[in-house]
């Protein structure tokens, strides 16, 4: 409680430390991306700029699926428990992955575009992505809308619960649609014309970004926590 | 209990029969604008409209069922009764399950005769629709007790209903299609897997969570 008597984010010594970390690392990341020239080879040993996707949409969706891992398990403990920081916890993972699963879905697009010349193609991946982003939209109604703190808060927690049924979807999605077209690129070696420290080096920066925001969320949570209730 | 419970949810809907009716209707009249609207179609969307049907109806009989627990301020009389709240549930359950199934059974030869659909009956089909409803009912149960308490109910449940049940939707269609058209069981067994496990998961879920989604 005593770092809630600092009103500012960045008055705090520790947060001012991720944060510096999440943006040297995040601009690190996008001169490594730009500069080097591995990057840019796509699976074929051809020169395309679409090839970038594998350096900020993996590492979208590694956070996203972290995110609402992390909600589910937080929302469970809330549950178990009955405390408030674990449901504030819940909350600000729950906001960061649905930012970040619209950031799968807009960039995923992009991808699809060009590489199978429509924005959206109905692929399993991205589709069951946004079903997992309308169910959290409908857990924002319910915070919203759905009455008292109290109730809200557990009845929350449920849907995050119940939500989190639909991770091992997305991810074995690719084996259930079978997709004579077009699927999604999810296994073969990607990295066999370089790129590959690239890539871990982006996750670290992305997995840094959402430890600050993470950090962000919940100072401003507990800062606003009597409006809240 | 259990019976007593299931006895009196049924006999509270069919003494008005206010909710299957409205089901019903809403039913007939979405199949119609479907089957008016489009020509020529083809078998295989028939499925999809009568399960996307089934699950708009099953929307509005979910709100029909919790708005009349929270005019009449039934649930909390029933709540400090003796009883335990997942008994409430499983009751809750199989009265709706009944009338989904009962209304699907009206429904369906109105499909026939619009669609001109030519229907083999077949176990598994029958079965996996079972277990669909039983889902449907699951899952409708738990979001209408989270709505109990709020004041936008008719906006939250089909918001939370709709996401929940798409996988299941995807899944039963194409569990039926490949059944229906003789495909390899390789083929569909995953979507078969997927309906089964998540209507158990689910009614297992609310026999545990009910009393605390419901709780004032």
């Amino acid at each position: 409680m005593t770092s809630l008597k600092n009103k500012r984010f960045l008055n705090n010594s520790f947060n001012k430390l991720t944060f510096w970390i999440a943006i040297s690392f995040a601009f690190i990341n996008v001169i490594l991306i730009i500069t080097s020239s591995s990057s840019l080879i796509n699976l074929y040993g051809q020169e395309n700029y679409a090839r970038w996707i594998f350096y900020y949409h993996v590492p979208i969706a590694w956070n996203a699926g972290l995110c609402f891992i992390l909600a589910g398990l937080n929302s469970f403990l809330y549950l178990k428990t009955n405390k408030t920081k674990y449901d504030f916890r819940a909350l600000s993972f729950a906001e960061l992955g649905t930012l970040f699963g619209i950031l799968i879905l807009i960039t995923g697009s992009f991808w699809a575009k060009s590489e199978w010349g429509v924005y959206w193609s109905w692929e399993a991946r991205l589709t069951t992505t946004l079903i997992l982003v309308l169910i959290y939209f409908g857990y924002f109604m319910i915070q919203k809308y759905g009455g008292a703190y109290e109730k809200t808060s557990i009845n929350r927690s449920y849907i995050s619960l119940m939500s989190t049924i639909m991770i091992p979807i997305i991810y074995y999605s690719v084996q259930f649609f079978k997709d004579e077209f077009q699927s999604h690129p999810s296994n073969g070696s990607y990295f066999v014309y370089g790129g590959l420290q690239i890539f871990f080096f982006s996750l670290l920066s992305f997995s840094l970004l959402l430890i600050f925001l993470h950090n962000y969320r919940m100072f401003h949570l507990n800062k606003n926590k009597e409006s809240l209730k | 209990m259990l019976n007593n419970l299931i006895i009196k949810e049924l006999k509270l809907e069919f003494r008005t029969k206010e909710t299957i009716l409205s089901m019903f209707l809403l039913g007939i009249i979405l199949t119609f604008l479907f089957s008016i609207t489009i020509e020529n179609v083809k078998q295989e969307f028939i499925i999809v409209y009568f399960w996307i049907i089934i699950f708009m109806i099953s929307s509005l009989g979910l709100y029909r069922s919790y708005q009349n627990e929270k005019n009449l301020d039934s649930f909390n009389m029933m709540l400090s009764s003796p009883v335990d709240p997942s008994i409430i549930f499983i009751s809750k359950v199989i009265s709706f399950f009944i009338q989904i199934l009962i209304v699907q059974i009206f429904l369906f030869p109105i499909f026939i005769l619009f669609f001109k659909l030519n229907f083999n009956f077949s176990y598994a089909v029958l079965f996996l629709t079972l277990a669909t409803n039983w889902y449907i009912s699951s899952l409708g149960n738990i979001i209408g007790g989270i709505t109990l308490r709020s004041n936008r109910n008719e906006m939250i449940i089909p918001i939370l209903l709709f996401p929940f049940s798409a996988p299941i939707l995807l899944a039963i269609i194409r569990a039926t299609e490949g059944i229906v058209n003789n495909y390899s069981f390789y083929d569909f067994s995953n979507w078969i897997f997927i309906i089964i496990t998540s209507s158990i998961v689910v009614f297992i879920l609310g026999i545990w969570a009910y009393y605390d989604i419901i709780k004032e």
